[in-house]
């Protein structure tokens, strides 16, 4: 019967391909809105390292909290063997064109740069203790800016050099490393830092957070809590895009509704020729299978595309879409009940036939 | 020639088939109302931060570069050389950030409530204005969204504020928990500094003349930006435009799919009617009039959609809103169907369907009359 069905749909090819890129269109606008938020989760997100980072009571994000500098002495007293104080901010380089920017201390050159903030050079070296005119950069800022080693950067007044370009896979692509001292210097926060990354025996955190009035998580658990402050946002561009998949469930109906019309003698014949009810429905639910896994084959492959193109830049952060597998798996269970919601009121309706009216040609 | 002129064989037409029309107008309404809720939602966040009360009298300083009132740190003493300026009425420095509330996102405004209030058209509802120190006023729907009461203990950032009263006021600033410079500074490790002055001008002061003076003080544009406070909005919406822009894209490429559902209705509508066609071309319609009543079945179907996705995209904004289903960084999105929204709306989707009502009707041109009468 599957077989009926495929050539059912050659014959009217024109409606088919009609009706699977309906459900096309229908399932990039998922897929878009999938990858839009993948790509926002993948951008809040860092790698994971051994440190720890302590941030005042309550605070979300990293960039506008400030902590005084001498917090440093009393880390060490509780027992951090690194501690690494680090100032957050964004501003602006040119009027609506932000950019991250993340003074990290270097007394302890890129080797200890690398213990508290997960990177991999991809051009250049990393700053090294005393590079306070040098900064590095993230790969988004360098792509988006068309930067390389040796090029001038300009923020706050002050013109850098770039030393070299890092990935890391998440926020920190967006970001411009500095000396802590310049950027304290640059936003005038000279004796505060953001957070403090700290590396030490276990129960270390604990201690922290027990002797002082401050937060001690992983960098990473900082940046997925702000994912939880745009959830709503996520949740209804979700649903919305479910919803739409309710205008191809009609659509596509439309057509298997007037192909069994259409079919209802040549249906009643298989019938009265011992075709049982269940092969009629596996005749008509194919057919809106086999648009619906169509349009995501055509979708998907739009997809691709179009979502190098919604790449996109927010309060400094580079946001690029992304389609996840588990995306894909959604996707494909949308597409599997369109099809099924499409096809299963006709195919009932046309394995309940009244043969003898259907063949008098009642 | 009247393309309308057929309107009634159109009409007549769609009520023989009426499942199949009421089937493509729900479709079409399904796509609209999703249109307009997309779209909504990217206007929404486009003006999430220019939904903040803006008066073109005000000046409003920030940090050199800053993007919101959450950075930098301006000393305390512009304050004082601010308040000495000619045509400066009141001078209003303030803190402002968020911080975790039992897993939520709260925004704290630390600020003199009286004078802010007063700019800002505030209005006690329910207690007082906190006088006191560790006292907080929450905005109405923070409140209400989290259900306190005057008289309760919050436990923020690590230190008890009492809820002295619940306050209203326009926009984003109903989602704000405010309190006083000094338990602010104190909250938020500030010491003496502020992230952002207010200044209201004088009634006889020219805003634009102020504006200048002070962006031509030394100290001043080297180390703070100045504008009026639209302006300072605008700057911080901008962060926002490209994304904005991406879900409008995502919001209108929904309605391509109305193209293919109208394509494939009168497609198949002109395949079943091809004997009744051939009647119409042999007693004298032309190739284009017969076309045009298959237009009209399909804008016709469009139109009424595109009526019922209205009806249901304004049902489906005025629940969203009024349950502040939809927030950003915790600040409930106020989403609006604006005029220009529904017109494009309406013009894509008019574009859309005569396009392609069109491409599947044409093949009537090319219908033999002859054969099609002899059933052939």
């Amino acid at each position: 019967m599957v077989q009926i069905a495929w050539r059912e749909l050659v014959s009217r090819r024109r409606a088919t391909i009609g009706l699977i890129l309906g459900v096309g269109v229908v399932l990039l606008v998922f897929f878009a809105i999938e990858g839009l938020w993948a790509g926002v989760a993948r951008t809040l997100s860092v790698q994971d390292t051994e440190a720890l980072v302590v941030l005042p009571k309550d605070s979300i994000g990293l960039s506008g909290s400030l902590m005084p500098m001498s917090l440093k002495t009393t880390l060490r007293g509780i027992g951090a063997e690194v501690v690494a104080p680090q100032l957050l901010t964004t501003r602006q380089i040119r009027s609506g064109e932000p950019v991250l920017l993340r003074g990290i201390a270097l007394d302890n050159g890129s080797v200890g740069l690398a213990r508290i903030v997960a990177f991999e050079m991809t051009a250049g070296s990393p700053l090294e203790r005393g590079d306070r005119d040098k900064i590095m950069l993230g790969a988004e800022v360098a792509r988006s800016k068309g930067l390389a080693p040796g090029d001038p950067f300009r923020v706050l007044g002050k013109t850098f050099i770039v030393k070299g370009i890092f990935a890391t896979g998440g926020i920190s692509d967006s970001e411009v490393w500095l000396d802590l001292g310049e950027a304290q210097r640059l936003v005038r926060s000279q004796g505060f830092a953001s957070m403090f990354s700290v590396i030490g025996p276990p129960g270390l955190g604990e201690r922290i957070a027990k002797r002082l009035d401050v937060d001690v998580v992983k960098e990473k658990e900082v940046w997925e809590s702000l994912t939880g402050a745009i959830a709503s946002l996520d949740g209804v561009m979700k649903v919305a895009s479910v919803i739409v998949a309710a205008a191809a469930v009609l659509g596509v109906m439309n057509t298997i509704f007037t192909v069994v019309h259409q079919r209802r003698r040549e249906i009643a014949i298989l019938r009265s020729m011992g075709f049982g009810r269940s092969s009629v429905l596996t005749y008509v639910l194919s057919q809106s299978l086999l648009i619906a896994l169509g349009g995501f084959v055509i979708a998907l492959a739009a997809a691709a595309l179009l979502l190098r193109l919604m790449r996109m830049e927010a309060v400094g952060m580079t946001i690029t879409p992304v389609l996840t597998e588990a995306g894909i798996l959604r996707g494909l269970g949308l597409t599997l009940v369109i099809g099924v919601l499409a096809g299963l009121y006709p195919a009932l309706r046309a394995a309940r036939l009244n043969l003898a009216q259907t063949l008098r040609g009642e | 020639m009247n393309p309308f002129r057929f309107w009634h064989i159109a009409w007549n037409d769609l009520r023989y088939g009426r499942w199949r029309a009421l089937l493509m107008i729900a479709g079409v309404g399904v796509v609209v109302a999703v249109f307009f809720t997309l779209s909504s939602i990217a206007g929404g966040l486009g003006s999430v931060v220019s939904a903040t009360p803006a008066s073109e009298r005000n000046l409003v300083l920030i940090d050199k570069g800053a993007t919101d009132y959450c950075q930098g740190q301006i000393p305390e003493a512009i304050v004082e050389t601010l308040r000495r300026y000619p045509g400066v009425a009141r001078v209003v420095p303030m803190l402002h950030t968020a911080l975790r509330w039992k897993g939520q996102m709260v925004l704290i405004r630390a600020i003199e409530p009286e004078a802010y209030g007063e700019m800002a058209g505030l209005r006690i509802v329910e207690g007082k204005l906190s006088q006191r120190a560790n006292s907080v006023i929450a905005g109405e729907q923070l409140a209400r969204q989290n259900g306190w009461q005057v008289g309760d203990t919050l436990e923020i950032g690590g230190q008890e504020l009492k809820l002295a009263g619940i306050f209203q006021a326009g926009g984003t600033l109903n989602s704000e928990l405010w309190t006083s410079l000094e338990d602010g500074q104190r909250l938020l490790s500030r010491g003496d500094s502020y992230s952002a002055i207010v200044i209201q001008a004088t009634p006889d002061a020219d805003v634009r003349t102020l504006k200048n003076r002070l962006a031509g003080s030394t100290v001043l544009a080297r180390e703070t930006d100045i504008g009026t406070e639209p302006e300072v909005y605008e700057t911080m919406n901008r962060s926002f435009g490209q994304v904005t822009r991406v879900m409008n894209a995502i919001s209108a490429l929904a309605l391509i799919a109305i193209a293919f559902g109208v394509y494939n209705v009168v497609g198949m509508t002109v395949a079943e009617k091809s004997h009744e066609i051939a009647v119409l071309k042999s007693i004298g319609l032309s190739a284009n009039q017969v076309i045009g009543i298959f237009v009209q079945e399909g804008l016709i179907q469009a139109g009424l959609g595109f009526a019922v996705g209205l009806a249901a995209g304004v049902a489906a904004l005025a629940y969203l809103n009024a349950t502040s289903a939809v927030s950003f960084l915790s600040v409930p999105l106020t989403l609006s169907l604006t005029p220009q929204t529904a017109l494009v709306g309406g013009a894509l989707t008019a574009t859309l369907t005569l396009a392609s009502a069109w491409l599947a009707a044409r093949r009537v041109a090319a219908m033999p009359v002859a054969e099609v009468l002899r059933g052939a």
